[in-house]
C-alpha cells in the first residue's frame, strides 16, 4: 500500500489547531476552517444565522458582487460557508479550494485565500440589521426546501422525534422560531465572543509544507483567545426511551420510514471503545454492498424498493431508512427486527464478514485520497481528542471477533420509527 | 501509445480487440477508477436489420432495463463479487449512453475482469425480467415525488415534444411491460460490442499488463455480429412551444428556462468550444459575479444556492437550462431573458478575462482525483477530442464565439420555460415519458 501523504497537527494557540495533509497528489490545495461548538437549543439558531451573515463578505469585499469576483479572480476557487453537525457538535464552516500555485504562473495565491478566510471570520461587515433581516428569510426558505428531498426529511424527522431534548435532536440550520428576536449587533458579540473561546480547526490538504505554511498560519488565525476552554460534551450513551412510532401525512407517492435505535457504542479516543465492531456491524446490516438488508427485504422479499442503514458514531445512534409502500410498514419494521436478532444471536457467515472486512479496508484506507472524507474523519478526531489514523482504525477492525459483534448487538435498542406516508 | 499530456501526467491510448481505451497512470496513488462506457442510451430505440433494412423499435426504457438485468448473474448479484474484493461499482443510463462505474485501492486486474463480466455477460431469465418491470416501475412512481426530475422533463418536452429526449430513461409502466428476454438479448448483442464501448481508466497499474489482460478478457466474451444493427442517432434541433405550469408536491415555485441550440450537430473541437462558450455565455450574464446575481440575489428574486445554470452539450443535441426556486416565476424569467439580451461586444469583452480565469481553474479541477480524471476521459472520448482539447479551446475561445451562442441558443426564440407550482394533493401522474 502506498504512502497517502503525511499528516501532522499543530496546536497554533489555546483551541486553535492547524491540521495539514501534505500530499502531492492534487492539483489544488484545499482548506477547511471550522469553528465548533457544543448543541444547544437556542445558541445553535444564533450559530446558524452568523453563519450566513459571514458569507456576506468582508470590509474589503462587501458585497456578494465584489465577494463573488474576488473568489472568480482566485482561478475560480470553490468556496462556501455552512453550518453543520457532526455527534453533538455545530460547527461553522469556511471551505476554500485553490489551484496550485505549482499549475500556474501566478505566487500567492494561497496566502491571498487564507488571508480572506481570516476576514470572513473575523472582521464582521456582514452583521448588518438589513442583511440579517434578508438571511432570515432566507435561512427560513432553506429549512422548508429540506421537504423536496423526501429521504433527507423524513431522516431528520426521526432524528427530531427520537432525540427531543437531546443535542442530537436539534438541526444545525436552527430553528426559524428563535430568528425573529435576533439583533445584528448582539448577533456578532455573540459570534465574536465564539472566535475568541471555540474550538477552531484549520484543515490544509495539498502539495504543502508545514514549514510553508505554519509560519503563515500564525500570522493570521492567532489572536486573543480565552484562556479556558469549554470542555467537550461528555460522550454518554443513552438509554432508549419508550418505544415510539411517529406517523406523518404528506404529498407523496412512496412512503419513506426511517428506524431509529440507540447502541451503547460510545465512540472514545482511547482506543478501547466498540466502535469497529458496531462500524462492522452497521455493513452487514444495512451499509453499502451485499447488506443483509438488501439481501432479504429487498431482493427475496421484495418489501421495499432501497433499503439502507447507517451510524452516527458521535451519538452512538443507529439508523435504518427505507422507501416503501406504506402498507408494508409493519413488516418492514418486524423483518429489520428479526435481522437484528439473528446478529445478536451471533449468526454469522464467515463469507459475509469477509466481504464486510474487505470493504471497510478499501474505506478506511482509500480515505486518504477522498478530501471531503478525509476532513470529515479527522475533524471528528480532533473534536473527541482522539489522534487514531484510518490505518490504525483498520488494524482495530481486523481484530474484531464473532463475540464482539454479538456483544454489540446486543446493546442495539429499538427506539422511534418514523413513517412519511401519502393520502 | 502515448497520445496526449496533461498537466504533467500522459495520457496512454489504445485500440484492444477493437475497444478504446484511454488511461492515465498515476503513481503513487491508492485510488484506481475505471469507466466502461456503452455508446448506447435511452433515445436509441431502433433496430435495423443487417439483410433487409427492416427497421424494427424497441420499447422506450430498453437500456435502462438491460443495465438493470447485467447485474444479475446465475450466482447472484455481481455487486456481492466486487464488494468482496473491497471494490465499488455503480451504473447509469442517460439519453445516449449506458456508463459502468468501478473504483477500488487493490486488485485492479480482478476488478476491471469483472467490470467486464458485468457488462458483457448477459443472463436473462423471465423471472428476473418480472420482478424488474416490478422494480423500475416502482422507480418510475418514485421519481414522481422528485419535483427537480418532473420539472426538467417536463421543459425538455416544451424544447423537443414528444420524442425520446422528453421520456425519463427508465421509460413508463407501458413500455416497460412490453420488454421481454429477447429484446434485452438482442439489444446486448447490437449495442455492446466493443466498437460501441470504451474503458477509461486512472491510477497506479502497469499500463502493458493491464492492456494484456484487458485484451484476452474481451475474447472470452467475442461473439458473432448480432443479424441486426444499431441505427444512426439523426441530430434533434429544438422546436421550442410555450408550456403550462405544473402542480407538484413542492416547497416554493421552482422554474427552470430551456434554451436549445440551433446549431446542434458538432463534434470535437467544435463541440467543446460550443460547450464552452454557452457556459462562459451563462458565466457573463448569469453567474455569481454577474450584476443580474447581485441584483437579484438582494431583491430576493433568487437564492444563491437555488440557482443555476447547466449546458448539456452532445454529438446529437444541445441544450442549456437556467433557473431554480423562487417566489416569482414570471419575473424570473423576464429578468433572465433581459440579462441575456444585454450582453453585448462590449459587456461581453469588459467580463471575459474574468470568465476565462474561473473557467481555467474549473478545468484543472475536472483532472484532480482519479474518478474525475476517468469522467473528463470519458466526456472527452465521447466528444470526439483528445483531453487537451479543452485546454486549447479555453485559450483560443474569443468575444466572437460567445457572441454567437448567445444568438442562436440563448436568446428568446430558442426557449421554453418550465413553471412547477406548489401543490398540497397530488394530481394525477404527470404527463412525462409518453413514449409512443
Amino acid at each position: 500500500m502506498h504512502t497517502a501523504g503525511e499528516f501532522t497537527r499543530v496546536q497554533l494557540a489555546d483551541g486553535v489547531y492547524l491540521h495539514l495533509h501534505s500530499i502531492g497528489l492534487y492539483k489544488t490545495v484545499r482548506v477547511d476552517v471550522c469553528l465548533s461548538t457544543p448543541l444547544c437549543a437556542p445558541r445553535h439558531s444564533l450559530v446558524a444565522l452568523s453563519s450566513r451573515l459571514l458569507a456576506r463578505g468582508t470590509h474589503k469585499l462587501p458585497n456578494v458582487q465584489s465577494l463573488n469576483r474576488f473568489i472568480d479572480d482566485l482561478y475560480g476557487a470553490h468556496y462556501s460557508v455552512q453550518v453543520d453537525r457532526l455527534g453533538e457538535y455545530q460547527f461553522v464552516h469556511l471551505c476554500l479550494e485553490v489551484i496550485d500555485e505549482n499549475f500556474l504562473g501566478e505566487k500567492g495565491i494561497l496566502a491571498r485565500g487564507l488571508t480572506f478566510l481570516r476576514d470572513v471570520l473575523r472582521d464582521g461587515n456582514g452583521f448588518q440589521p438589513d442583511c440579517l433581516e434578508r438571511e432570515k428569510q432566507r435561512l427560513a426558505r432553506q429549512i422548508a426546501d429540506g421537504f423536496n428531498d423526501k429521504l433527507g426529511y423524513a431522516q431528520r424527522r426521526c432524528s427530531e422525534e427520537m432525540c427531543r431534548g437531546e443535542p442530537t435532536g436539534l438541526s444545525p440550520l436552527g430553528n426559524p422560531a428563535d430568528f425573529a428576536t435576533v439583533q445584528a449587533d448582539e448577533l456578532w458579540a455573540f459570534h465574536r465572543e465564539r472566535t475568541a473561546t471555540d474550538r477552531l480547526d484549520i484543515f490544509v490538504s495539498g502539495d504543502v509544507r508545514l514549514e510553508q505554511i505554519q509560519p503563515l498560519m500564525e500570522s493570521l488565525f492567532t489572536w486573543k483567545r480565552a484562556a479556558n476552554q469549554p470542555q467537550p460534551p461528555p460522550q454518554r450513551p443513552r438509554r432508549a426511551g419508550l418505544r415510539r412510532e411517529v406517523f406523518e401525512c404528506q404529498a407523496v407517492r412512496e412512503a419513506k420510514v426511517v428506524l431509529g435505535y440507540r447502541t451503547q457504542v460510545a465512540y472514545g479516543a482511547d482506543g478501547t471503545d466498540d466502535y469497529p465492531a458496531l462500524a462492522f456491524l452497521n455493513l452487514m446490516l444495512g451499509g453499502d454492498g451485499p447488506s443483509r438488508l438488501f439481501k432479504h427485504l429487498r431482493e427475496e422479499e421484495g418489501l421495499c424498493y432501497y433499503i439502507s442503514s447507517h451510524i452516527e458514531a458521535l451519538s452512538g445512534l443507529l439508523f435504518v431508512a427505507a422507501g416503501i409502500e406504506a402498507t408494508a410498514y409493519p413488516k418492514v419494521r418486524d423483518k429489520v427486527e428479526q435481522e437484528l436478532q439473528t446478529l445478536r444471536a451471533g449468526v454469522f457467515d464467515c463469507r459475509e464478514i469477509e466481504a464486510a472486512r474487505h470493504l471497510l479496508r478499501a474505506r478506511l484506507l482509500g480515505l486518504a485520497e477522498d478530501r471531503e472524507g478525509f476532513f470529515r474523519y479527522q475533524l471528528r478526531e480532533g473534536l473527541t481528542g482522539g489522534s487514531q489514523s484510518p490505518e490504525t482504525l483498520w488494524q482495530r477492525i481486523e481484530q474484531v471477533g464473532v463475540e464482539d459483534l454479538t456483544r454489540v448487538a446486543d446493546g442495539i435498542v429499538a427506539d422511534t420509527a418514523f413513517l412519511l406516508h401519502g393520502t | 501509445m502515448i497520445a496526449d499530456a496533461l498537466l504533467g501526467e500522459e495520457v496512454y491510448r489504445s485500440r484492444l480487440g477493437g475497444l478504446d481505451v484511454w488511461a492515465v497512470p498515476r503513481p503513487g496513488s491508492r485510488q484506481k477508477a475505471a469507466v466502461l462506457y456503452i455508446d448506447y442510451g435511452s433515445v436509441d430505440l431502433h433496430l435495423r436489420a443487417r439483410d433487409s433494412g427492416q427497421v424494427q423499435t424497441t420499447p422506450a426504457g430498453t437500456a435502462h432495463f438491460l443495465e438493470h438485468r447485467l447485474f444479475a448473474k446465475p450466482y447472484g448479484d455481481i455487486t456481492e463479487q466486487i464488494s468482496r474484493l473491497g471494490g465499488d461499482v455503480n451504473a447509469s443510463t442517460s439519453f445516449t449512453s449506458t456508463t459502468f462505474y468501478l473504483t477500488c485501492i487493490e486488485h485492479f486486474a480482478a476488478h476491471l475482469d469483472l467490470l467486464f463480466e458485468l457488462a458483457l455477460d448477459l443472463h436473462v431469465l423471465p423471472a428476473g425480467v418480472a420482478q424488474e418491470r416490478e422494480i423500475i416501475d416502482h422507480e418510475l412512481q418514485i421519481s414522481c415525488d422528485d419535483p427537480e426530475w418532473i420539472g426538467f422533463l417536463h421543459g425538455l418536452e416544451g424544447l423537443y415534444q414528444n420524442g425520446p429526449l422528453a421520456w425519463d430513461m427508465a421509460g413508463t409502466r407501458e413500455s416497460i411491460g412490453r420488454i421481454d428476454e429477447d429484446m434485452l438479448t438482442r439489444c446486448h448483442e447490437v449495442f455492446y460490442r466493443p466498437e460501441y464501448m470504451g474503458l477509461y481508466l486512472c491510477g497506479d497499474f502497469d499500463v502493458e499488463a493491464t492492456y494484456a489482460a484487458v485484451e484476452s478478457t474481451l475474447l472470452k466474451y467475442s461473439r458473432p455480429r448480432s443479424a441486426w444493427d444499431r441505427v444512426e442517432r439523426p441530430v434533434v434541433l429544438p422546436t421550442p412551444q410555450p408550456l403550462g405550469a405544473l402542480a407538484l408536491p413542492v416547497s416554493r415555485p421552482y422554474t427552470l428556462l430551456f434554451f436549445g441550440d440551433d446549431k446542434a450537430g458538432q463534434s470535437g473541437r467544435d463541440l467543446l468550444l460550443r460547450e464552452l462558450a454557452l457556459e462562459l455565455a451563462l458565466d457573463i450574464a448569469l453567474g455569481p459575479a454577474s450584476d443580474f446575481f447581485a441584483t437579484h440575489y438582494e431583491d430576493g428574486l433568487i437564492d444563491g444556492d437555488a440557482f443555476g445554470a447547466e449546458v448539456y452539450a452532445e454529438q446529437t443535441f444541445c441544450f442549456c437550462t437556467v433557473g431554480g426556486y423562487t417566489q416569482q416565476s414570471d419575473r424570473l424569467c423576464e429578468e433572465i431573458n433581459a440579462a441575456l439580451a444585454s450582453l453585448d461586444e462590449r459587456a461581453v469583452a469588459a467580463d471575459l478575462g474574468r470568465a476565462k480565469r474561473k473557467a481555467y481553474g474549473l478545468l484543472l479541477r475536472a483532472w484532480e482525483q482519479t474518478e474525475d480524471v476517468v469522467d473528463m476521459l470519458c466526456s472527452a472520448a465521447v466528444s470526439g477530442a483528445a483531453p487537451s482539447v479543452y485546454f486549447d479551446v479555453h485559450e483560443q475561445i474569443a468575444v466572437g464565439d460567445i457572441l454567437d451562442v448567445l444568438e442562436s441558443c440563448l436568446s428568446p426564440a430558442h426557449l421554453s420555460a418550465m413553471q412547477c407550482s406548489p401543490a398540497s394533493v397530488l394530481g394525477p401522474l404527470v404527463p412525462t415519458g409518453r413514449a409512443e
